[in-house]
């Protein structure tokens, strides 16, 4: 079972039958719009999409969630989300974000129970990409569109029928739980099918080296000229799949408050602001440069990776044209700097 | 799993108004369970996450000594656009307050036995360091450390914190305390009058096998950093704590960089060779 | 000359003979169908400016950020002298800016160019059921476009107009420094708003449910406002602390306040541009609303905005003859 196929046909009657043990959630279309929700038949998955609207990340980190609630004498019991989940079909660069997620919200040092729970309780289904857009560039971060870090189940789309391939343990026992919808052999193909997807990346950057040539660049002129047409709006972060940064609010309830954790996002005017009236970051420049050094700077510095898997939403999505593909580029190509020489 | 947003439950159960612009207060909070209260271990220098439920929270240094057992207190500032300093402002004693910690890293105590130790506050800043001075003026800790030299500013008379125990230092012979204001407005003052870098040149501490902690206003940061250099305090014997916005204090939110810093787990207390690394962006 | 020539010929002799420091225009993007705004400071750079169909943002966002400097900087420098390229809508913005003394009419120099409508990638996507538009090349009004399967299709311009643009009656800026090519005069929308008219038609309660419905997509991020030239409130209220008037958006009623609120601080100012519609994400379907509010400044109170430097905002005087329908039914 741990490398197989399943015919679309049977893909209803599949659903039907892990829906009897598992929430499932899976990318659905609402007029151009791709975003992940609770399918309950077949025909409300969109699986002819290239990537979703908005990332997996909101079915683990919800863009606003309780994390307690205190009913004016005491605390109430933690809601965890512990109803096991499968995710279908989405990519693998949403899948590799999760794995960058981890080593924020599941490390050593703290452990978020409820992303923790979320993770520990879903399993990861995810569709290989077959037709990357012009704006991906996933394997200039060290991705693939036929990656598998974070991924349980790879599937792949044949046309008539899904290869489906166990990557993790759980996605082995996962696929055995539902081997009747599957059968026959896929081997052979993947390799193959990999390769012609990674042929159609048109992305050649590299951003391995990014993080060092950003080593000199936080004094340089160039930030204000890079963010000078940035209106701060945010939509790059909320589209991210790795972009993390939450807020704390207290809403009241009756007689006591549910502590809400929401999105957020570093290049908001609020973000960074003390009581006090001083701003550390005042203008957009400092802003910009505070997300682009926290992605390919500061977290490779405490983490080892990019905080970006090259899913290329920001560059759909910005509505100024603020291309992070051309910004990094030009941080490639221009001289290694005197500070970091 | 341990939910690390989840605050413990306090008791106001006394609040001090602390000077004549009466914006900062004193809190001294009781901890609802005693279990909990034991678990609160903290170092000098550490903060915690202040709640006022239906309101919010803030990030605000430990003013009490881990020495003062069952005691835990926080200065706070009030300021007009602060929600969460407003609310606690309004608070009575009774009311309940959540706390969250101790968060953030220490002074490095340990370093500084057996040394001279010169502590540098202006304003409000003062709060960790009363706690460090309590620590060290402590009967089982004060033989650890040698001279202890006390450097205090505040704008005027009456926005001096602590002004009893002030009082008190300045009557002991175990600690060294100078005690500056901008501007004496009070004829009966008695002590320096003067900036603190100002004063400071001139009590011209002594650097050797000393340990200096410096924290106020970044305004004083600047002119008072540059003095204890000259007075040959080297960059890993200046130690100071810094303020940033934050939200988890557990290194989550993303909001208290300081380029690759986090404040609230790396900080916020760091040596003058950390703040020199760090990108002007405070 | 082309209008993209005279662009250039026009921003490089305002700045080199230093009549103004920078010139906002657009410049060629990154991806097929999309001009990016672009900032020009010396007369050297004026190629990089582009004309073309796909110069959608209102440029006049940039302007209140132009005069607004770093608040931490003691000494903030002289309010720069700025150029600004316009189509009719980003200079209807402009107009309302100087009015709402947001950017020093002596320090503007605006430049009117003709404005066709803009087309925009979102609508050929919906329109060709296409996940990605890799390609477009326009001629003489017909537009043939390349999605990602490499498939290439030809269509009418107007089949692509933003959304914004299908309905704009005021092509041309009203209030100009220099003009550029021949301005169109206004004209009629291309097509009656169907959508716009079934909401208005709706009975007040299923009007009410659409906004909700519509809402409900919202993720907060707040790029409707950020995209807005009206919206240049240094603190923005549903930013404020004190007092605070925002919930944390996990209930729909702190969207709905979100959105009403902004919504009712655009009576009478919106233009129509879009601006917020495109930014938006998730695809909130914002105009419908927008636009009920400017045709209530124009049925109430026969007032467009961006017109006329001189005629007072509607909501800012009062009138003996305003129209008090809305205090006292509802419908």
């Amino acid at each position: 079972m741990a490398d197989s196929k399943m015919a679309k046909a049977k893909l209803g009657e599949f659903l039907a039958a892990v829906s009897a043990d598992y929430e499932v959630y899976g990318p659905k279309a609402d007029n151009g719009v791709v975003t992940f929700g609770r399918i309950a038949s077949a025909d409300e998955l969109a699986l002819t999409y290239s990537n979703s609207t908005v990332s997996a990340k909101e079915l683990f980190l919800p863009k606003t969630e309780t994390v307690y609630e205190f009913d004016g004498e005491n605390f109430v019991d933690d809601p965890l989300p512990e109803q096991k989940r499968v995710v279908l079909g989405l990519r693998p660069c949403d899948c590799r974000a999760l794995t960058l997620l981890d080593g924020t919200f599941d490390c050593e040092r703290v452990q978020d129970p409820f992303y923790v729970t979320r993770r520990a309780n879903t399993v990861l289904v995810a569709l290989a990409c077959d037709r990357p857009l012009s704006s991906c560039f996933c394997t200039a971060t060290g991705g693939d569109p036929y990656g598998e870090e974070g991924v349980d189940v790879l599937l792949s789309d044949e046309g008539e029928s899904f290869l489906a391939k166990a990557v993790t343990d759980r996605g082995k026992d996962f696929l055995e739980q539902y081997g009747k919808f599957f059968s026959g052999k896929a081997a052979g193909k993947w390799a193959e099918r990999a390769k012609a997807a990674s042929g159609k990346m048109t992305c050649d950057l590299s951003l391995a080296e990014v993080s060092q040539r950003l080593d000199g660049l936080f004094e340089d002129d160039m930030w204000e000229r890079v963010s000078q047409k940035c209106i701060g709006c945010g939509t790059c972060s909320y589209l991210c799949p790795t972009c993390y940064c939450f807020d704390l609010i207290d809403d009241k309830t009756a007689t006591g408050v549910k502590k809400i954790r929401r999105w957020d996002c570093c290049m908001f005017q609020s973000f960074a602001l003390h009581a006090s009236g001083h701003d550390p970051r005042p203008i957009t420049a400092a802003r910009f440069r505070q997300k682009i050094m926290h992605k390919f700077n500061y977290h490779p510095q405490r983490c080892g990776l990019n905080s970006c898997v090259g899913c290329g939403r920001c560059v759909r999505a910005c509505p100024v044209n603020l291309d992070i593909r051309q910004l990094l580029g030009d941080i490639l190509a221009a001289a290694p700097s005197a500070a970091s020489e | 799993m341990k939910n690390p947003y989840r605050p413990i439950l306090t008791t106001i159960q006394e609040i001090t108004i602390e000077n004549e612009a009466q914006d900062l207060k004193t809190f001294r909070l009781g901890f609802c369970d005693a279990d909990e209260g034991n678990g609160f271990d903290y170092q000098c220098g550490q903060f915690a996450e202040l709640t006022v439920f239906r309101v919010g929270e803030c990030p605000i240094g430990i003013a009490s000594s881990p020495m003062d057992e069952g005691i835990l207190e926080f200065t706070v500032k009030r300021y007009p656009d602060g929600q969460v300093t407003n609310a606690l402002h309004n608070c009575a004693v009774g009311d309940r307050i959540g706390v969250r910690g101790p968060l953030g890293n220490w002074f490095p105590l340990e370093r500084m036995e057996g040394k001279n130790v010169l502590i540098v506050g202006g304003g409000f800043a003062f709060t960790t360091l009363r706690s460090t001075i309590r620590y060290i003026l402590h009967e089982a800790n004060r033989k650890r450390f040698a001279n202890l030299v006390v450097l205090y500013g505040a704008r005027n008379p009456g926005e001096l914190l602590y002004k009893d125990e002030l009082k008190a230092w300045q009557g002991r012979d175990d600690i060294e305390a100078h005690i500056t204001v901008d501007k004496a407005d009070d004829e009966s003052w008695t002590g320096h009058e003067g900036f603190v870098p100002a004063v400071l040149e001139q009590v011209a501490p002594s650097p050797k096998d000393a340990i200096a902690l410096v924290c106020g206003p970044p305004i004083m940061l600047k002119y008072t950093l540059p003095v204890l250099e000259k007075l040959g305090f080297g960059p890993t014997e200046i130690i100071t704590s810094l303020e940033m916005r934050m939200k988890c204090g557990i290194g989550l939110c993303g909001r208290c960089n300081i380029g690759g810093k986090y404040v609230c787990i790396d900080g916020p207390v760091f040596t003058y060779e950390q703040l020199q690394a760090l990108p002007a962006e405070m | 000359m082309s209008v993209q020539d005279d662009i250039r010929q026009t921003a490089g002799q305002l700045l080199a003979d230093g009549k103004v420091d920078l010139v906002i225009g657009f410049a060629e993007g990154t991806l097929a169908m999309k001009a990016a705004p672009c900032f020009i400071t010396a007369a050297d750079d004026v190629e990089q400016l582009v004309w073309n169909s796909f110069c959608l943002n209102n440029l006049a966002v940039y302007l209140s950020r132009c005069f607004t400097p770093d608040p931490q900087l003691r000494e903030p420098p002289p309010p720069p002298k700025v150029a600004v390229i316009v189509k009719g809508c980003d200079g209807r913005s402009v107009v309302g800016l100087i009015k709402e003394q947001q950017a020093p009419r002596e320090n503007l120099t605006i430049i009117a160019v003709p404005c066709d409508g803009m087309l925009d990638a979102d609508v050929a996507r919906r329109v060709l059921g296409a996940e990605e538009i890799v390609a477009a090349d326009e001629v003489d009004g017909a537009v043939k476009i390349t999605d990602e399967t490499g498939k290439e299709t030809t269509v009418d311009r107007k089949e692509l107009l933003a959304e914004a643009c299908r309905f704009c009656t005021h092509r041309a800026a009203a209030v100009y420094d220099q003009t550029i090519g021949e301005l169109p005069a206004d004209a009629d929308p291309l097509a009656p708003d169907d959508q716009f008219e079934a909401y208005c038609q709706k009975p007040t309660a299923d009007k009410w449910r659409q906004f909700c419905s519509e809402i409900s997509k919202c993720v907060l991020c707040k790029a409707c406002r950020s995209a807005c030239p009206n919206c240049y409130c240094r603190t923005c209220f549903a930013d404020q602390t004190r007092p605070n008037w925002m919930g944390s958006g996990a209930k729909l009623g702190d969207v709905i306040f979100y959105h009403l609120g902004r919504l009712f601080h655009q009576a009478g100012r919106c233009v129509d541009c879009g601006a917020c519609v495109r930014a938006c994400p998730v695809g909130v379907d914002l105009r419908t609303f927008t636009y009920k509010l400017v045709e209530d400044a124009e049925q109430l109170f026969d007032f467009t905005p961006g017109l006329d430097l001189e005629q007072a905002p509607p909501l800012t005087v009062f009138a003996p003859g305003d129209s008090e329908n809305f205090i006292t039914d509802p419908e």
